[in-house]
């Protein structure tokens, strides 16, 4: 098989879950559209330093996370989250095991997340669907539930943690952990 | 997700949550403990998540996986070419300035150095700068500090992106562009937006008060008019951290009184591209402020990624 289609092949299988790697550290889309692109094209220059006997995944994933640091040195701390190595190894850890989840592609993959946040409590689950799916600012959905901002940063942090733990839960129960 | 198992019912200190930066405005912190690294770790890979799940867009996938394969061949086609340009270009660079290459101590002039950023930030590409605003009250104390990202192209084009604060009052993630004939204004909070001709920039600019003059974003514009405002000098060559070799020119005083507001400038040029690397400009401004920007360049943009144009 050509470099050219191995490549296309394994892009469109690990290309949702860089962007979602990328998602997890930087505020800006644009900036992670960006940096995703930049990853995959870095990846296709250096293809050959890529050896076929391990997993692309956290290959790529390491080659996004090293622009990451890159970026953040260059932009600053107001552009990007929290990353050293170490934690972009933990996120990385999240992902290597979220690829065991049963499913063909990364959006089959994200139905284990779904049935998750069905089982999240109301004030968690709401405040998670506010701030990720209506994109509001803490301040926002602690006016709309009424609630104070440090409550509302709480339900967001504990949902997350919830989440994880559901996750792993699941993993376990395929037997893939 | 393979990290050891703790007890459902275990919180994380209250210290913690502050250096989860996904839920506030503020920078992230400059350091985090040891003991606290899981945990952000595990936060970070269920935000992004969250964030993929709530943003995927099948067509933009395949948009996205396009742009990337036609860029993957793009660079395939062009590279055997590119090689033997540049063996010819390298020996015409040598023809023509092997010579002054040959006499290291010899500095050129800074009109020289500024005319060829100029004629380089001609050449049609995008560009991506770093931009820092700094606002200094009259007790000499920072009022104002702003990280933005800045790309510019030919034509009075540019897209700044940043969050703008004021001591304590946020104005969240700011986008500012022109597509070279209307400038337009995105905040935060999008009923603030608004956009009128490039010429007729003053009111909009106004709702900055004095942190920015849209001038100082079109970059090839303000080169140009350095040689104008200011007496410039290079004063020495310096070697950056990727061993390029850069012309350091500076300078004390404006021109005339006409540009008194303007205190000082310097800036460094790659003597092999002639591209200006960093500049920075303070400025005085009205009750015993002043205003200091500085720009470090980061590169070139694929073409065809930035969109200059109004988003709504």
């Amino acid at each position: 098989m050509e470099s050219r289609d191995l490549f296309e092949i394994l892009m469109r299988e690990h290309i949702d879950s860089v962007r979602a790697f990328l998602l997890g550290s930087l505020r800006d889309n644009v900036a992670a559209e960006d940096l995703l692109q930049e990853t995959f094209l870095t990846a296709w220059r250096i293809l050959d330093r890529y050896d076929r006997q391990l997993p692309f995944g956290p290959w790529v994933r390491g080659i996004a996370g090293k622009l990451l640091l890159n970026h953040r040195r260059k932009l600053g701390r107001s552009r990007v989250h929290f990353c050293d190595d170490q934690v972009l190894s933990h996120i990385d850890d999240g992902f290597r095991e979220f690829a065991k989840i049963a499913g063909d592609t990364f959006d089959q993959q994200l139905d284990a997340l779904r049935d998750c946040l069905g089982r999240l409590s109301g004030a968690q689950r709401e405040s998670i669907r506010l701030h990720y799916e209506h994109g509001l600012h803490c301040k926002v959905i602690a006016e709309r539930l009424g609630i104070g901002f440090e409550a509302v940063k709480k339900h967001l942090q504990r949902g997350r943690a919830m989440l994880h733990r559901c996750l792993r839960s699941k993993l376990v129960a395929e037997g893939a952990a | 997700m393979n990290l050891p198992e703790r007890d459902s019912s275990w919180q994380p200190p209250d210290a913690w949550r502050d250096l989860d930066d996904t839920l506030a405005d503020g920078p992230a912190p400059a350091t985090v403990p040891d003991e606290a690294r899981q945990w952000l770790g595990e936060q970070r890979f269920v935000h992004g998540l969250l964030r993929a799940l709530h943003t995927a867009d099948a067509a933009a996938r395949e948009a996205r996986i396009e742009t990337l394969l036609d860029r993957i061949d793009h660079e395939a086609r062009v590279e055997p070419r590119r090689r033997w340009f540049l063996v010819a270009a390298a020996a015409a660079l040598l023809a023509t300035f092997g010579v002054w290459a040959a006499l290291p101590e010899q500095l050129p002039t800074a009109e020289a150095a500024v005319q060829r950023a100029v004629t380089e930030l001609a050449r049609e590409v995008h560009r991506r700068f770093r931009l820092e605003i700094v606002l200094t009250g009259a007790n000499g104390k920072d009022t104002m500090r702003s990280e933005l990202s800045l790309v510019t192209a030919p034509g009075k084009r540019f897209r700044l992106v940043g969050e703008f604060s004021f001591g304590s009052l946020q104005l969240g993630e700011c986008r500012l562009g022109s597509d070279g004939e209307q400038l337009w204004f995105l905040p935060a909070n999008p009923l603030f937006r608004g956009s009128e001709p490039l010429a007729q920039r003053e009111h909009l600019m106004s709702r900055l008060g004095e942190v920015l003059d849209v001038g100082y974003l079109d970059v090839q514009e303000l080169v140009k008019k350095l040689p104008e405002d200011f007496d410039l000098r290079v004063v020495g060559r310096e070697v950056d951290a990727a061993g390029r070799s850069l012309l350091r020119i500076e300078t004390s005083r404006p021109v005339s009184s006409a540009h008194a507001h303007l205190r000082s400038a310097w800036l460094l040029c790659d003597e092999e591209s002639g591209m200006i690397t960093r500049l920075e400009i303070e400025s005085d401004l009205a009750r015993g402020m002043s205003r200091r920007l500085h720009l470090e360049y980061l590169g070139e943009e694929p073409a065809g990624l930035v969109d200059y144009k109004r988003p709504w």
